[in-house]
């Protein structure tokens, strides 16, 4: 479902973020992307969502390839991936309802399907009591979920999480764990980059190693650190 | 489109005014200003190009005679008038009519003239009427040539005043409307900007959700908008009563003041005010989100 070819990303200043990445990611896999920082895991995602263009190489995904697509094309792109950030990006006036009920309105759904779709996500996620209060008055992990359940509203079929474990203790990492693989089950894929080893070595999932902006590493069902 | 996106597109746009309240007031301000006047400087001029056109079609050119010209010689010059295409029409006034056109014009005061009767003054003249006012002057220099011609007169300078008033109220008026109308795009063109700064976080995620640009722009387009037109209807509504009540007050006090008050003029005029507050509202936000929402 994603191919990367020979894809290389140069920063202006002449740094190099990733270096003649080949890359194929199917359909319904679970993907952790580890290495240090800066060994180009965020440039890698962002060239999928088309947030960045690459130097050299091609990038496809479903079908189509994010390079050559026109800007007016990029919006139906990002429609069919839900992202998941460090720092969750919900809008601190808008009530946990209304944060999701906003991916649905920019994507021009009607009432009707907002007032059915938002508790459903939430009953998911595990906030269906939560619908009209602030994220400011949510913890940390619940805030993570209302951003989850607003990357799954438009179903789409790749989530791009990127490092959503990054602000929340270990407990609460688990069952955004547990979510995630909910999710991954029925069938959409699943990119997320982490520097969360006991996560990775627990999911037994696929893992690709970046380091200094090349692949270093692809494993079936693999750890956080190279076993020898 | 669909309805609840309509109206998604209001409750921001009117959200984001009352975030910067001050700002929003002051473009409103400034578009309401810059449009008053612009619409008081039009009336000017519509009513300064209404005085002209009455002062011109009175415009008549006096031909005087000199004294003892003969019958036979009025009798050429008729004929002579009569050849010229420029003249629309022309009569003869003998000196007794003259003095009785002066005598019924003075009623009252009459007994200034008194005496007159005997040895009255006044030449036998021509009064010639042209088609157009241009041929006035042209017209009254051939006409200084002919025999038995006294003096021409016609109403010289005053015609060509009152045009070069209208037409400095309009330069002036076009040019600080100019320099008003740049100021009332910028402001609103900077509280746009500012709206657009103070949402950058939520753009940021409308972005990665999949808006499409024109969703993003909508808000920021109608709240220029707004801003403009309502400005612009401030201006307006003033502009209206005020000239109204003008036009009320005149009627009474200065009664030889004609302003124009069609209705529909004034309300063309209106319209067109309106119009213009809409899209320097358009433009200011169009200035900003080109330089904040590329792509």
């Amino acid at each position: 479902m994603i191919n990367f070819y020979n894809v290389t990303k140069i920063y202006p200043g002449d740094i190099k973020a990733l270096t003649d990445v080949t890359l194929q990611i199917h359909k319904g896999e679970f993907v952790f992307l580890v290495g240090p920082s800066g060994a180009g895991k965020s440039t890698l995602t962002k060239l999928i969502y088309r947030e960045e263009l690459p130097n050299r190489g091609q990038v496809i995904f479903n079908g189509k390839n994010v390079v050559r697509m026109r800007q007016r094309e990029i919006p139906y792109l990002r429609r069919k991936i839900g992202m998941v950030f460090q720092d969750f990006r919900l809008l601190p006036q808008k009530t946990v309802f209304e944060n999701i009920a906003f991916a649905m309105e920019v994507v021009g759904a009607s009432g009707r399907e907002i007032k059915k779709m938002v508790p459903n996500v939430l009953n998911m996620v595990g906030l269906a009591n939560k619908a009209g209060v602030f994220p400011d008055h949510l913890s940390g992990g619940e805030q993570q979920r209302v951003s989850v359940a607003r990357a799954i509203v438009n179903n789409p079929v790749l989530i791009i999480a990127d490092e959503p474990t990054g602000n929340l203790d270990p407990d609460t990492s688990r069952e955004l764990m547990k979510l995630f693989s909910d999710i991954n089950r029925r069938g959409t894929t699943i990119i997320m980059s982490t520097h969360a080893w006991d996560i990775v070595d627990t999911m037994k999932k696929r893992v690709v190693e970046l380091d200094g902006g090349r692949i270093v590493r692809d494993e079936k069902e693999g750890t956080y650190r190279y076993e020898a | 489109m669909r309805l609840s996106t309509i109206r998604y597109y209001f409750r921001e746009a009117i959200q984001s005014i009352l975030r910067n309240s001050w700002l929003s007031a002051a473009s409103v301000g400034v578009v309401a200003v810059s449009l008053l006047i612009l619409g008081s400087s039009l009336l000017l001029v519509v009513n300064a190009g209404k005085v002209a056109d009455n002062l011109e079609s009175n415009i008549e050119i006096s031909l005087f005679l000199k004294d003892q010209t003969t019958t036979v010689q009025v009798k050429q010059i008729e004929d002579k008038l009569k050849a010229m295409p420029e003249i629309a029409r022309f009569e003869y006034v003998t000196k007794q009519q003259a003095l009785e056109e002066w005598q019924a014009k003075l009623e009252d005061n009459k007994d200034l003239l008194e005496g007159l009767e005997e040895k009255n003054p006044l030449p036998d003249a021509f009064r010639i009427k042209t088609h157009t006012v241009e041929q006035v002057a042209p017209l009254a220099q051939q006409l200084e040539s002919l025999a038995q011609v006294d003096q021409v007169r016609y109403g010289q300078g005053t015609v060509e005043k009152l045009m070069a008033f209208s037409r400095w109220v309009r330069t002036a008026g076009l040019v600080l409307m100019i320099l008003l109308g740049i100021a009332a795009v910028f402001l609103i063109a900077t509280t746009i900007r500012l709206s657009v700064f103070a949402r950058r976080r939520e753009i940021g995620i409308m972005k990665f959700l999949g808006a499409t640009n024109w969703f993003v722009r909508v808000p920021f387009l109608l709240e220029g908008i707004f801003l403009g037109l309502t400005g612009s209807l401030i201006a307006v509504l003033v502009i209206y009563y005020g000239y109204f009540t003008l036009i009320g007050n005149i009627q009474f006090s200065l009664a030889f003041m004609q302003l124009v008050s069609d209705r529909n003029l004034i309300m063309l005029l209106m319209e067109g005010l309106l119009l213009l507050g809409l899209f320097i509202g358009a433009t200011g936000s169009v200035i900003s989100m080109r330089k904040f929402l590329k792509a």
